[in-house]
């Protein structure tokens, strides 16, 4: 399925089969999911798509602060907002930091939970780097490092 | 080299005359050596002197037993050499190598079948640019050549005196008309005809250096399809110059053929390059030479039969004319009604007169003739920038730009629209497909004007769309038409191939969905993919400017779901009567 639109009321309407079971009536949406469909809509001139309507949505890029790489953001702007086309479920926003729990349209029984927080880093980059990176002296990553159960470790204290 | 005029001293004139000339005792005058021109009064008073003469000198054998040689009229400018061949045995005459160091006036004598003949005299007048080589065309043949860059330039103003034989065996040569041409390749081309006979005639010539005239000749010819662009020339074709319906012209010149040279300055050179001096290229079948630019339209009764006119036939009509087919509005001479002729002999045909092709004999009778205002280079003048066409000839309507003076052989002179033309370039990845949407502004915000224009009731799946108001004339000539149809969430845009008044026409038709009265509807001057691919991508879209200025609005999007660029606002500002052009770049979102 698709998003469906009302351009002229600026809403984004997510079908449930766009979100992501999790168990009973829980369920994720990702945020770059949603970015990437929006995208798509408002760059389109299919009939029903939004190639003439004013721009939904803005994506600020990853950006690296004092050495830490911050998450992307995905922010509705000019008035848009969004729904789902469900009801009583609980959806959390997974993925980019958003303004999607601004943006949300209450009603339905649909809680929506925010994944965002003050100063999310971009955890993605941190697992991905060499260990070298994460090896100062006093540091969280030397920590972290001195906790893990090596089988080295294993063996010797066994 | 002296030129003895009118007025030069009759005792040297006279002298240098008989010194260059031999006259038999028979009367024949024949060219010895020399270089000297006379006037055609040395002629007579020469011949006078030597028959006053007691005794016979040098090679003029002539003396006072002689019979009287010539006469002269008009101030001396008429000049008649007697025929005595009855009485004495004796004829006067020149010969054409004499007649060549002759000018001034005529010299008419009778030939030994006592048929007359006549030198006439031919004086051009004007200014030439330096160098240029004069052509007298006569008959439908070029007069050969015996003055070079000029001869005879008595005064500051002439350019060529000379005598022309007009009267042969009798009969006259083509009416005794002729057609001076300049047509140096670099300078303005020039034609003028005149119809000689007793006495000197005048001919007027005026050319200046061509200054969208500078490329070389050959370089010119070099051209690709040089020799296949005079081909849309011919005929008789309908063109649609302004928008508002089709007139008739000559042809539709076009320099889509010259690839790699396909712009005015090409086609203006490619055109005068088959009519310059000394080429065998032909326009209408016609050798540039014998191009004397004589064009008429006529309006002729429909015939009776079935024949056919054929393109660049020869046709004939009463009174001895001849010309060339150049086009009709319809060849089949049932439905004829209107033909185009170049004349190559002969004087323009008239009422009554019966155009005759000589392919199939196909006919039609003349009611009117109408002599077209041509240009000696055929296509009009031309600024470098716009022609200013000569009457009738007919151009690709694509190919004129705001400017350009075209009249059509109804007389009509449709204006080129002012194409403005908005013009955006995008670079983005090679593997990008992007798409633009651009409409005018909102007067007060700074969005696009979404409802610029409102509904009419209208019915499902029709192939136009209604306004309440009256479309601007500066909207495009295509586009899109955005309809928010009631019960509908958005708009849904319609391409249009034309508009006019409230109506704008469809490409295909609208949805099942009626149009509500008060329906917002506005127009997209860009709502679709850029064409082409690769790196850079464009697209354009034209109007015809009408007043003021206006400011556009949009924007540029690649929604990838695997790589989507950021979306970039576009905005043409002040648009008036210029074209603008925009580049945007296309950056990857993540």
């Amino acid at each position: 399925m698709a998003y469906s639109v009302n351009w002229t009321t600026k809403v984004f309407t997510i079908p449930l089969g766009d979100l992501t079971l999790v168990s009973g009536s829980n369920y994720t949406l990702d945020t770059s999911d949603f970015w990437i469909e929006v995208r798509r809509l408002e760059a389109s001139n299919a009939t029903g798509d939004g190639l003439y309507a004013e721009q939904a949505l803005e994506f600020i890029n990853t950006q690296t602060l004092s050495g830490i790489p911050y998450s992307a953001i995905v922010k509705l702007i000019n008035g848009y907002t969004w729904d789902i086309n469900a009801t009583n479920i609980n959806v959390s926003l997974i993925g980019k930091n958003s303004n999607l729990l601004d943006t949300y349209i209450p009603g339905n029984g649909i809680s929506v939970l925010a994944n965002n927080s003050a100063g999310k880093t971009d955890d993605e980059n941190i697992w991905d780097a060499n260990l070298v990176d994460h090896e100062t002296a006093g540091s969280f990553g030397e920590y972290v490092g001195k906790q893990l159960l090596t089988f080295k470790k294993f063996f010797s204290e066994k | 080299m002296a030129v003895y005029d009118r007025d030069a001293t009759p005792a040297t004139a006279v002298t240098a005359f008989l010194a260059q000339f031999a006259i038999s005792a028979a009367g024949a005058i024949t060219y010895v050596s020399g270089t000297d021109t006379f006037h055609v009064w040395w002629l007579h008073r020469a011949l006078q002197k030597k028959v006053w003469d007691l005794t016979t000198s040098g090679d003029d054998l002539l003396n006072l037993a002689k019979p009287n040689p010539s006469t002269s009229e008009a101030l001396g400018t008429i000049i008649t050499l007697l025929d005595h061949t009855t009485d004495y045995s004796v004829r006067y005459n020149i010969t054409d190598e004499v007649a060549e160091s002759l000018f001034g006036g005529s010299v008419e004598q009778q030939n030994a079948s006592s048929q007359t003949e006549r030198y006439s005299g031919l004086q051009v007048l004007g200014t030439a640019v330096a160098g240029t080589q004069l052509q007298v065309i006569q008959n439908h043949a070029v007069y050969t050549s015996f003055w070079g860059t000029g001869l005879n330039q008595t005064d500051a103003n002439t350019l060529l005196r000379i005598v022309v034989k007009t009267i042969v065996a009798g009969a006259e040569v083509d009416q005794q008309i002729v057609v001076v041409k300049a047509s140096e390749f670099g300078d303005q081309y020039a034609v003028w005809e005149t119809t000689l006979g007793l006495g000197e005639k005048v001919a007027a010539i005026s050319t200046v250096d061509d200054p969208n005239n500078n490329t070389a000749i050959g370089t010119v010819q070099a051209y690709t399809g040089y020799s296949s662009v005079m081909a849309t020339a011919e005929g008789y074709d309908l063109i649609d110059v302004d928008g508002n319906g089709a007139d008739p012209f000559l042809g539709t010149l076009s320099y889509a053929a010259l690839t790699g040279n396909q712009n005015k300055d090409a086609l203006y050179e490619v055109v005068k390059a088959h009519l310059v001096r000394g080429t065998t290229d032909t326009l209408f079948g016609i050798d540039g030479d014998l191009w004397t630019s004589r064009l008429y339209q006529l309006t002729v009764t429909p015939g009776s039969g079935s024949q056919v006119y054929v393109q660049n036939e020869v046709v004939t009509w009463t009174g001895s004319g001849e010309g060339i087919f150049l086009g009709a509005d319809d060849v089949d001479e049932d439905n004829t009604t209107r033909i185009l002729i170049h004349i190559n002999k002969g004087v323009a045909p008239v009422n009554t007169d019966v155009i005759t092709g000589a392919t199939n004999s196909a006919n039609n009778t003349v009611t009117a003739a109408q002599k077209l205002a041509s240009n000696a280079n055929y296509i009009g003048v031309y600024t470098g920038t716009n022609y200013l066409a000569a009457e009738g000839i007919g151009f690709l309507d694509t190919e004129l730009i705001f400017g350009d003076t075209v009249k059509a052989l109804d007389g009509e002179t449709p204006s080129v629209p002012q194409n403005v033309t908005l013009s955006l370039t995008v670079n983005c990845d090679a593997s990008d497909d992007p798409y633009a949407f651009l409409a005018e502004k909102d007067p007060v915000l700074n969005a696009p004007d979404y409802n610029k224009y409102s509904g009419t009731t209208q019915g499902v799946s029709v192939s136009t769309v209604i306004v309440a108001e009256t479309i601007d004339a500066d909207e495009p000539q295509t586009g899109y038409v955005g309809v928010l149809h009631t019960g509908r969430t958005y708009f849904t845009f319609y391409e249009y191939s034309s508009w006019t008044g409230s109506t704008f026409t469809l490409v295909g038709t609208t949805d099942a969905i009626a149009i509500t009265a008060g329906d917002d509807v506005f127009i997209a001057f860009f709502y679709e993919a850029l064409v082409g691919t690769g790196a850079t991508q464009t697209l354009s879209n034209s109007f015809v400017f009408d007043s003021g200025t206006r400011d556009f609005v949009g924007w540029v999007r690649h929604g990838d779901p695997a790589i989507p660029d950021k979306p970039v606002a576009i905005a043409y500002n002040s648009v008036g009567s210029n074209s603008q052009s925009l580049t945007v770049t296309l950056d990857n979102e993540s």
